[in-house]
């Protein structure tokens, strides 16, 4: 739920939190720490196709996608979770390039192990010049959560980096 | 004023010093980088406690803290009240007047430095879970109360309270090679693990109104004392984990009679605690070569619906670990079997604690987990020297203590038909994890490294030994966390730290500090030492520091020291610098060898000056020519070309021909193809060169090159490759080894290489997803709708 802002002056600000569904406890004390989402975003001359790879560990997306359907889902039961992991993707990055909003086309997604490769792309017939990204995968899950975006473009290569306070990040690709 | 000026002065100097001291060598003409500088200016200066070969030196020391523990658990409030007297031993040179405690409850408590420097997210958003630890920790009582310290004539002690350190200032120095007693009475309130993270705390089943507790970090412990570090101070935050000393521990545990109790340690009074009947399975289980019920689920589940108002003590003891954790319950299944040392022949228990809710898994798949884990770990580092090792399934997702580790994944609950299934993330999700917590037995509980200045040391050389028991569980086991292919998007981020960061400084926590120095070590193995090598270096450092406590330099070392390859670079490059590998194939020229025969150069020359002056666009072939229509026109110079050979040419060579020596004139003759190749480093890292060189013939040649190829110049270099065959292809790091970030540049000739994305188009599989079906129990069916069928646990399955 969200409220408009009231601004009383500009170092004070009263808005509505939202309260956001976690998938796992509070800080996992875990011996295992990889909130990390990591995308590849690509563009493909030959192809003149922007490619996005996106990588995942499998079982922090089922707990995401999970919590956000209301019930238990798992990468085995591939009918049931794929329309929630392509809505989640949709409403958790989101992309400009050139200044205007673009739209992903849904490619699919794999299993590689432990890992889920999930794929996007957007036909474009120019590499675009400047890319801007608004990206809360995981977020609100996993206290810890850092994703990572590294763009590259012929020899051009660029990291945007993504945590809770920075969910969006743009870059200009020459 | 002048001490003022001089102040500033020293100042000055000091930090002119300072900055020489850190490039006190340095490239002042052009750009040239020497990536194989050796590390001796930047490792620490040996001395006798460590030495330049890596091992403990002569006069190495450590202290040694031994504690004598009751404790109550009090299952009604959650709390537990201990008496400790700690016996401290100090083996130091040094003379001491106060000793530093860890009181790691203290973090959990409001207002903690923990919680004082914890950032927030945005400001629009909060999570349930991090709203409900903020309020808990204002509404309940966390940290410790301490009632009592006292020497051993009963006098209190002055203590200083820093967070989550205590001071307690000693009434007379404390000299080398004595030791003092310290008694020290407190109570706190067991946190509840669900909404306060942590690496253990209670978690409470709504279904049956019973608490299952993971108690850890739970009674004041000494802080290190080091040859390093002096006291080990630093406040804990959360991440950096412990920092802790060697010692022997009598615990006596006090809990609900009902209750089932595993520990570090061995039981010292089962006729008190156990049933004859349980004693029995527990001696089956000694020899067994499959896990054994000492509790089953249906004792459990009969046992949990009583409760009691009775107490029991457990008594157990533990000799040389360097902390000490507990499990205690009335919901525990329990399953044991004996795994056989190989070096003595002596039984250790492997054996696993879980609620009933862990079946089906936990009965199938924990013990075995624990009981491979000392089979591959033994093999690669030392013996599992402790007499049990335990897996507890709780509210904790995965953590390691000496002897006992605590486990997360559990089945789920078909809610249509009631039946508990898991899946087959949950299966690998659970071995994985008791493998990695078991393994962390060798590091660091007994290679005792410091947790909490260098999460690395244990974390990263776990994961690796972890993925070669994985490796050795089933071929495809599916994780793989060493595996160079799955570091590249990491390596290339540009918001990473050098592995060499302190623990809570860390950005990208599990790649940094578990997934880079696996893949590291696991790349210096396979590709860099080769195995055999690199086992006996690895094998070696474990074994000399063997509960002892080595530092980052002294694990360099050894592994230089001990396979005998010089690693300073490899160090360098993936311990002390964020740079990616990337290597290219820039450009190949084939030569051959100039014979100087004109019989067969001249030839020669002249197809390829053919081949030069074809005219690029039309042709003229269908027109006449002048000289066509008047052949008169044509002289000498038309009958012989530039390429003719002449008795001239013919007399000439020979001539040079008699002058060489024998083998020279065979070099002439033998027809070789040359190949430069040019190589360039754009990632940064320097590795070796790995390449699959094809030939017209069909053959391929594997070759290797050592890193070393790169030491005068790591931007590019050519490599002369001689054979009498002619190449058709060559490519770089063919088997993927290397972790290349881009292999688009690492063929010849240029390959088209798809992008993942575009492979996963061309081969989309989508179908083999839904052959894949989760697994059924039909054995469990009955049981689990007689007892079950309202678990509405949600999937533990958080195990990495």
């Amino acid at each position: 739920m969200k409220l408009k802002t009231n601004k009383l002056d500009k170092l004070f600000t009263i808005i509505a939190v939202s309260l956001v569904l976690a998938a796992t406890s509070f800080q996992m004390a875990n011996a295992h720490k990889y909130y990390a989402a990591m995308t590849r975003v690509q563009y493909n001359q030959t192809k003149q196709n922007l490619e996005f790879s996106h990588r995942f560990f499998a079982h922090d997306m089922e707990a995401t996608l999970s919590k956000t359907a209301g019930q238990e889902l798992n990468f085995e039961m591939p009918d049931a979770i794929s329309p929630v992991l392509r809505s989640y993707m949709a409403s958790h990055f989101a992309v400009k390039a050139n200044g205007q909003n673009i739209e992903r086309i849904w490619v699919g997604y794999e299993l590689d192990g432990n890992v889920l490769w999930v794929y996007e792309e957007t036909q474009m017939e120019i590499a675009p010049t400047t890319l801007s990204f608004e990206n809360s995968l995981l977020m609100g899950s996993f206290d810890e959560q850092v994703n990572t975006i590294t763009v590259t473009i012929g020899e051009f290569r660029q990291s945007l980096t993504f945590m809770e306070h920075t969910r969006s990040g743009e870059l200009t690709t020459h | 004023m002048y001490r003022f000026i001089g102040l500033m002065a020293a100042l000055a100097v000091s930090i002119i010093s300072i900055s020489v001291a850190a490039h006190s060598v340095q490239q002042t003409k052009g750009e040239f980088e020497d990536k194989f500088r050796q590390l001796e200016e930047v490792l620490p200066t040996p001395n006798v406690y460590r030495t330049g070969s890596g091992a403990p030196g002569h006069q190495y020391w450590q202290q040694k803290v031994d504690y004598d523990i009751e404790v109550t658990l009090d299952d009604e409030r959650q709390w537990i009240t201990g008496s400790e007297v700690i016996t401290y031993s100090n083996n130091s040179p040094d003379e001491l007047r106060y000793l530093w405690l860890q009181l790691d409850q203290n973090r959990f408590a409001d207002n903690s430095n923990q919680d004082l420097t914890t950032t927030t997210g945005g400001t629009e958003r909060l999570s349930f879970n991090s709203l409900r630890n903020i309020l808990m920790r204002k509404d309940v009582e966390h940290g410790y109360n301490i009632t009592a310290v006292k020497d051993d004539d009963g006098n209190d002690l002055p203590t200083t309270i820093l967070d989550t350190v205590m001071r307690i200032d000693l009434p007379r120095p404390l000299k080398s090679g004595k030791s003092i007693e310290i008694k020290i009475d407190w109570n706190n309130h067991i946190i509840d693990s669900d909404a306060m993270g942590g690496r253990g705390g209670y978690e409470f089943f709504e279904e049956d109104g019973n608490y299952l507790y993971e108690i850890a970090q739970w009674y004041p412990r000494l802080s290190a004392y080091t040859d390093v570090d002096g006291w080990n101070t630093k406040e804990f935050l959360g991440r950096g984990e412990f920092t802790l000393e060697f010692g022997d521990y009598d615990v006596k545990i006090t809990v609900p009679a009902d209750h089932i109790v595993g520990s570090t340690g061995v039981l010292q009074n089962p006729d008190d605690v156990l049933s004859d009947e349980q004693q029995e399975r527990l001696e089956e289980a000694e020899t067994s070569d499959r896990p054994v019920f000492i509790v089953t689920a249906e004792e459990a589940i009969a046992n949990q619906e009583a409760g009691t108002d009775e107490t029991k003590t457990w008594h157990f003891e533990a000799e040389n670990v360097r902390d000490f954790a507990f499990a205690s319950s009335r919901k525990f299944v329990w399953d044991a079997q004996g795994w056989e040392r190989p070096s003595d022949g002596d039984v250790v228990m492997a054996m696993s604690y879980y609620p009933e809710e862990g079946m089906p898994l936990w009965d199938k798949y924990s013990t075995m987990s624990i009981v491979h884990t000392l089979d591959v770990y033994s093999k690669h580092t030392f013996d599992y020297p402790y007499p049990v090792s335990i897996s507890v399934n709780g509210p904790v997702g995965g953590m390691e203590y000496p002897m006992i580790t605590f486990n997360g994944p559990r089945p789920v609950i078909d809610e249509s038909d009631g039946h508990r299934t898991y899946t087959k993330r949950a299966k690998y999700g659970l071995i994985t994890v008791i493998i990695h917590e078991v393994g962390h037995n060798w590091f660091p509980m007994i290679v005792d490294t410091d947790e909490r200045n260098w999460t690395w040391m244990d974390e990263g050389l776990n994961s690796y030994l972890q993925t070669i028991a994985e490796r050795e569980w089933e071929d495809d086991y599916p994780t793989r966390r060493a595996d160079p292919r799955n570091l590249i998007d990491y390596m290339l981020s540009t918001n990473q730290v050098p592995i060499m960061t302190q623990s809570d400084s860390i950005l990208q926590f599990g790649n940094n500090a578990y997934g880079k120095p696996a893949v590291a070590l696991n790349i210096l193995r396979e590709t860099v030492v080769g195995p055999e090598l690199f086992d006996f270096a690895f094998k070696e450092y474990s074994n000399r520091w063997k509960f002892k406590r080595p530092y980052p330099a002294d694990f360099f070392r050894s592994l230089e020291d001990a396979s005998g390859v010089d690693l300073d670079w490899f160090w360098r490059g993936w311990f002390y610098t964020t740079d990616h590998v990337d290597m290219s194939i820039d450009h190949v020229t084939w030569a051959t060898i100039d014979t100087a025969n004109p019989d067969i150069e001249n030839p020669l020359a002249r197809e390829r000056d053919l081949e030069d002056r074809v005219w690029p666009g039309h042709n003229f072939t269908d027109l006449e020519t002048m000289v066509e229509r008047s052949p008169d026109m044509l002289d000498f110079y038309n009958e012989h070309d530039n390429f003719t050979t002449t008795d001239k040419d013919r007399t000439k060579f020979e001539t040079m021909v008699e002058a060489l020596e024998p083998w020279e004139k065979e070099l002439l003759d033998a027809g070789h193809n040359f190949y430069f190749v040019e190589f360039s480093n754009v990632g940064g890292l320097v590795m070796p060169i790995l390449l699959d060189v094809e030939y017209t013939d069909g053959t391929t040649d594997h070759v290797r090159i050592p890193a070393e190829v790169w030491r005068r110049n790591n931007n590019s270099i050519t490599k002369l490759f001689v054979t009498p065959k002619e190449v058709t292809s060559i490519t770089l790091d063919p088997k993927m080894e290397t972790a290349d970030a881009d292999v688009t540049n690492n063929h010849w000739p240029r390959r088209a290489v798809e992008t993942r994305l575009e492979l996963f188009k061309r081969e989309t599989t989508p179908n083999l997803m839904e052959e894949i079906h989760i697994e059924e129990f039909p054995e469990m069916h009955e049981h689990e709708e007689e007892e079950d069928g309202e678990d509405e646990d949600e999937n533990k399955d958080a195990s990495e």
